[in-house]
This record gives C-alpha cells, sequence and structure tokens, in this order.
C-alpha cells in the first residue's frame, strides 16, 4: 500500500485517551481534596465541641461543688458573725480550704472592704482591698459565680463565689471563696494537645485514604478512558487505513463495541464498501474502454494497412496491365504498320496518349495518398537554398523572372514536402503564364506563430468561383489535352499543407495574375496529424 | 562477361516477359533466356544441376506463390546466386520495396517503364554494363 499522506502518530496529551485521563484524574482530586478537607474540617469541629462540652460540664460540677461549699461556710459565717466568734469562724474557713481540694483561698471582707481573713495573702489580712475587682466584688448582694484572673504575675485564672452575709437584713460583708481553675485548664490544655493529636491523627488517616483513593480512582479512570478512546482509536486507524485506500481492511469488531462508534464504524465499513464497489465498477469501465479502444486501434491499424495495400495495389496491379496495353499498342503500330491505314494508325496514337494519362493519374493518386499516410523525417529546412534548388530543377523559359522579395526563414518540415509545394506552386506559374515577360514574385512575412508565404505570378489569373476547386482532386481549369496536367498537384500540396496545420488560398480574380499564400507553422508542433 | 550464358527471368506477366524478349531481340541479344513465372519456379530452376547456371537473374517482385525478395532471400540462404548479378524489374516505386530489395544485395532496381522504347534502352544499359562486366572465372 502506498503512503500517500502519513498520519503522525497522535500525542498523549493530544488524544482522546490522554484527555480523558487527565480530566478524570483531575476532576478525582479535587473530589478527594474536598471531601478530605470536609471531613477533617467536621471531625475536628465534633472534637472541639465534645472537648467544650466537657470543659463546660466540669465548670457546672465545680460551680455546683463550690455552691454547696460556699452556701454552708456562708450560713456558717453568717451564724459566726451573729454570735462574734470570729476565731472559730476562721478555723473552720481555713479547715475547709485545706480540706477542699479545689478551695483555693478564701477571703473574708466587711462592707467596708476591710479583709478580716485572706487565706492565701495573710498579708492583706486587716487592710482594705481596693482594687477594681475587690470593689466590683463588694457591691454583690447576691451570691454569684465570678471568673477572674489573678492580678499576680502568674494570671492564675480563679472562679471566685462571692456570698454576701447578711446579718439582721443588712450586708455586713462579703465572704469570697476561690476555686481554682488550673485543673481545669490543665484538662483543657490536655484536651486541647488531644484534639491536635487526633486532628494530625485524622489528617494522616484521611490522607492516606485519599491517597488510596487517588490511586484506585486513576486506575478506573485509566481502565475508563481507555474503554472510551480505545475503539475510536481503532476507529480513527480504520479511517486512516480507508483515506489511504485500502477499503479491504477490517477492524476488529470486539474491540470497537456496540455503542455510537461500533455504529460509525459500521457506517464507515458500509461507506467502504460502496467506494471499493464504486471503484471497481469504474476500474471495470475503464478496462473495458482500454479493451475497446485496444480493439479500435487495431481495427484502424487494420484499416490502414488495408488502405496501404490498396495503394500498393493500385500501383502495381494497375500499371502493369495498362503498361501491357501501351507496349501491345506500341507494338501493333511498328509491327502492322503495312497494314493499317492513317485512322487506325492515328487511333494507336490516341489510344497511348490516354494510357499515358492514365499512368500519370495512377501516380496522382499514389502520390496523394501518401501524404499523411507515409511519415517522414522532419529536418531543418533552409527555405533560401530550397528555392534556388526549385528555379534550378524547373528551369523557367528565359522570358520568365522569379524575383524574391524577402529573405525566407529556417522551418522544421520534410524536406521533400517543402518543396513538393514550392515545385508545384512556381511550375504551375511557370506553366501557365500567357504573357511575353512573365514575372513571379516570391516572398515571406511573419505572421504571429505562422510563416506567411506568397508566389505570385502576372499570368491569365483565376476566377475566384474556382478558388475551391482548384484544390479538388482531378480538378483542372484547362482541357487535360491542354496542358500536361492530372489535377493531382494542388491537391497535394493543400493536403501536405493541412497535415501540417497551415492554410492555402488563393488571391486572384480574371485577367490580374494569381497570388497563392499559405501558412506553414513556425514552431512545428508534435502532435501527430 | 555474359557470353553465352543463358538469361534466367522471374516474371508472372506475360506481356512484360514478351516485352523483355523482344527488347533483346531488338537489341540483338542472342542470349538464351530462361523464363519462370514465380519465385518458387526459379529456385527449382537454380537447384537442378542439370540446368546451366544463368549469367544474370532479371526478376519481378510481386508474383504469386513466391515473391521475388523471398526468392532471392532463399536463393542467398542455399547459395544459388553467388556471383551471379541480380537486377529488379518491377512498377513498385515504395521505399519499403526498394530498400528490401537492396538489403538482400540486387545489383540494380529497375522501374518498368510505361513506354517500350524507353524500355529497351534501360535493357541496352543494363546489358551493356554487364557484359563489360568482368566475373571471376567459374
Amino acid at each position: 500500500m502506498n503512503k500517500h499522506n502519513n498520519i503522525d502518530p497522535i500525542k498523549l496529551t493530544q488524544g482522546i485517551f490522554g484527555k480523558i485521563l487527565i480530566t478524570m484524574s483531575m476532576l478525582l482530586l479535587l473530589i478527594i481534596v474536598i471531601f478530605t478537607s470536609i471531613q477533617i474540617q467536621s471531625e475536628k469541629y465534633i472534637l472541639i465541641s465534645k472537648v467544650h462540652e466537657s470543659i463546660s460540664e466540669m465548670k457546672l460540677n465545680l460551680k455546683r461543688e463550690g455552691r454547696s461549699v460556699s452556701s454552708g461556710l456562708g450560713r456558717i459565717t453568717e451564724n459566726a458573725i451573729a454570735s462574734y466568734d470570729f476565731f472559730g469562724l476562721f478555723e473552720v474557713i481555713r479547715e475547709s480550704v485545706d480540706l477542699e481540694p479545689n478551695l483555693s483561698y478564701a477571703i473574708l471582707v466587711n462592707k467596708d472592704r476591710k479583709a478580716l481573713l485572706h487565706t492565701d495573702r495573710p498579708d492583706l489580712e486587716q487592710e482594705v482591698l481596693d482594687q477594681n475587682y475587690d470593689i466590683f466584688a463588694s457591691q454583690q448582694e447576691r451570691p454569684i459565680f465570678q471568673e477572674y484572673e489573678s492580678y499576680e504575675s502568674d494570671k492564675t485564672k480563679y472562679l471566685e463565689y462571692i456570698f454576701p452575709i447578711q446579718v439582721s437584713t443588712s450586708t455586713w460583708g462579703h465572704l469570697r471563696l476561690g476555686f481554682s481553675l488550673i485543673a481545669l485548664e490543665r484538662k483543657i490544655e490536655h484536651s486541647e494537645n488531644e484534639i491536635k493529636k487526633q486532628t494530625r491523627h485524622i489528617v494522616l488517616r484521611s490522607l492516606v485514604l485519599a491517597g488510596i483513593f487517588m490511586i484506585l480512582g486513576t486506575f478506573v479512570a485509566f481502565i475508563l478512558s481507555r474503554k472510551i478512546s480505545h475503539p475510536i482509536s481503532v476507529l480513527t486507524a480504520y479511517s486512516a487505513e480507508l483515506a489511504q485506500g485500502n477499503y479491504s481492511f477490517k477492524p476488529d469488531e470486539e474491540l470497537i463495541g456496540k455503542d455510537e462508534v461500533g455504529r460509525l464504524a459500521s457506517s464507515f465499513g458500509i461507506m467502504a464498501a460502496n467506494i471499493k464497489h464504486a471503484n471497481d465498477k469504474l476500474e471495470g469501465y475503464s478496462q473495458n474502454l482500454e479493451e475497446k479502444v485496444k480493439e479500435r486501434t487495431n481495427e484502424l491499424e487494420s484499416v490502414n494497412q488495408e488502405l496501404k495495400n490498396f495503394a500498393y495495389i493500385v500501383s502495381h496491379d494497375l500499371k502493369a496491365p495498362l503498361r501491357s496495353i501501351g507496349s501491345l499498342a506500341s507494338w501493333l503500330k511498328t509491327d502492322y504498320e503495312n497494314i493499317l491505314d492513317d485512322a487506325g494508325k492515328e487511333q494507336l496514337e490516341l489510344l497511348v496518349g490516354r494510357v499515358n494519362r492514365m499512368h500519370a493519374l495512377i501516380g496522382g493518386i499514389l502520390q496523394y495518398s501518401r501524404v499523411g499516410r507515409v511519415d517522414e523525417v522532419t529536418s531543418k529546412v533552409d527555405i533560401n537554398f530550397m528555392i534556388q534548388e526549385v528555379i534550378d530543377i524547373l528551369n523557367p523559359p528565359e522570358n520568365i523572372k522569379i524575383i524574391l522579395d524577402s529573405d525566407f526563414p529556417i522551418i522544421d518540415f520534410e524536406p521533400t514536402r517543402i518543396q513538393q509545394i514550392f515545385q508545384n506552386i512556381i511550375s504551375n506559374a511557370i506553366k501557365y503564364i500567357d504573357k511575353p515577360e512573365g514575372i513571379i514574385h516570391l516572398g515571406c512575412k511573419s505572421h504571429g506563430e505562422f510563416w506567411e508565404f506568397y508566389v505570385s505570378d502576372n499570368g491569365p489569373g483565376i476566377d475566384e468561383k474556382y478558388h475551391d476547386k482548384v484544390f479538388q482532386l482531378f480538378q483542372t481549369l484547362q482541357s487535360k489535352d491542354t496542358y500536361e496536367s492530372t489535377g493531382v498537384g494542388l491537391s497535394i500540396i493543400k493536403k501536405i499543407i493541412e497535415t501540417n496545420n497551415g492554410r492555402i488560398w488563393i488571391e486572384s480574380s480574371e485577367g490580374s495574375g494569381t497570388t497563392f499564400k499559405f501558412l506553414l507553422l513556425k514552431e512545428k508542433c508534435n502532435v501527430k496529424k | 562477361m555474359l557470353k553465352n550464358k543463358d538469361i534466367l527471368l522471374i516474371e508472372d506477366d506475360s506481356i512484360d516477359s514478351m516485352s523483355f524478349k523482344r527488347a533483346l531481340s531488338e537489341l540483338g541479344i542472342k542470349n538464351k533466356v530462361r523464363h519462370v513465372e514465380n519465385g518458387e519456379e526459379g529456385l527449382a530452376y537454380l537447384s537442378n544441376i542439370e540446368n546451366s547456371r544463368p549469367g544474370i537473374i532479371f526478376m519481378d517482385i510481386n508474383m504469386p506463390r513466391m515473391t521475388g525478395p523471398e526468392f532471392l532471400k532463399i536463393a542467398l540462404e542455399k547459395n544459388l546466386v553467388s556471383y551471379i548479378p541480380v537486377v529488379v524489374l518491377t512498377t513498385s516505386r515504395e521505399e519499403k520495396d526498394k530498400t528490401e530489395c537492396f538489403d538482400l544485395g540486387v545489383s540494380g532496381y529497375m522501374i518498368k517503364d510505361i513506354h517500350f522504347k524507353d524500355f529497351v534502352i534501360t535493357m541496352k544499359t543494363i546489358f551493356d554494363y554487364w557484359t563489360l562486366c568482368d566475373f571471376p572465372g567459374l
């Protein structure tokens, strides 16, 4: 198979397979990224909310515990103050602080914010506490929980239970119990670390999962792309084969499948079959045509051969008896000279004359049939030289002058044929001149792709109605006995000129001389007549 | 030199052979004319050792049964015409016939003239020439 136009192999990124694979993989990656991040976010959120829940629960527990401790201590404090048993009260409070694990400190201030007891800072006892927070605490008339940060450098967080001491319906002062949040904070910190750890774990797990999904997904995408693109590749290869004229190529139907691509492939198949059918038909026609042409050529050749044989037969078989008649007539005349009278001798003379004319006619027919039938070799002919030769051959009588009006070209032509043309026309001119002083002009000029030659004489001229007739075979204007003319010469040169794509015509009227003009191609065309 | 040698004429046309003989008698040539009518007869005549070898052969081209060139070809192969000039007498002016004959080494190619008188002149020239011509002695 001759590959006229090779189809380049498709690059992976340009082919359908590559495109599908890349698109699917990108989509997969996007989906996995989105899902993984959503999952991580949501798990983190769940963790955080769980932690918050436990923190608030712990706070609640702390508060509940604090409240029970505080309200117990508060009531003890109220009773102790009412009975002015400060010493016992302080003992109880200190004991409680020591005993309760979460209770860090206890402060007892009167309504002038003077600290009567400060378990954390005994140095501040008997001092007025005047920090903002202290002022805020002294203004409370109901027990509340308040979270605050210590003013100390450690910024420890405390949950303080502010309990106003009611003595005989008026607020005597406040008992402030500080529950340390350190444990809680530690727990929160621990939880946060736990969250971080868990998050890392989740992220790791998600990434591993994503990776596995990615690999699996890519594999699936690869298989899918292959499944989609492979029939198309097969189809592409198929169409390429068809494009290169390989109509008998059949793709593997199993590879193509039965979907749209399969339909397309079978349509291609039908198309290919149709094209093949048409091609075969065409080939058949052309073969048939070739055979026909061959047949016709053979017929033509045989007809041509027959024609040649015909001319040959004319040459030999017609001439032979004619010559015999001539010989017998002349023998009759010599052998029976004494027996024949004058009339008999004249008739024999006439018989010989007619035999001569018939001989000339047969010769003319042969010459005429040779033109265009017998190929002659073309060569460069110098017309100047050739005309001189013709004049020498014709040897015109002294009363006829031949004048060359111009220079003549060199042309491609069969030498004997071109000579025949000039010799015939010039000899006609010489033969028919009826003036005492005959003048014949010869000339040539360029005429487009032709040379135009002319031969003009001052002879009797030819009436326009005979201009065509003189070129017809066996047509003469004079009686055949007046001039030795067969009426073949002009027919022959017309045939020579026309078979060489030229043209000949006469410009003349009776009594004003005759001009023969003819055109010959400057460049002999190679197209055979 | 032809001397008294026979002349072999291969010619199918009786009037042509008549005019041949007439021309010889007008020219006063006394050599015997052996006339056969086609190439086959010509071959037979030359093959027969009882017949004397001719001094010159005249032959037509177009003849029934075997043409002149066909005859000459076989005669050459069989060595029947060595040292015998063969002159073609024909009406054909075909280039093909001329080249075929000269390729076979003919000594002359004469177109039969329409005029008997001209034919006599042609024959005189031929005989004058071949009578003068010296041959290897046989």
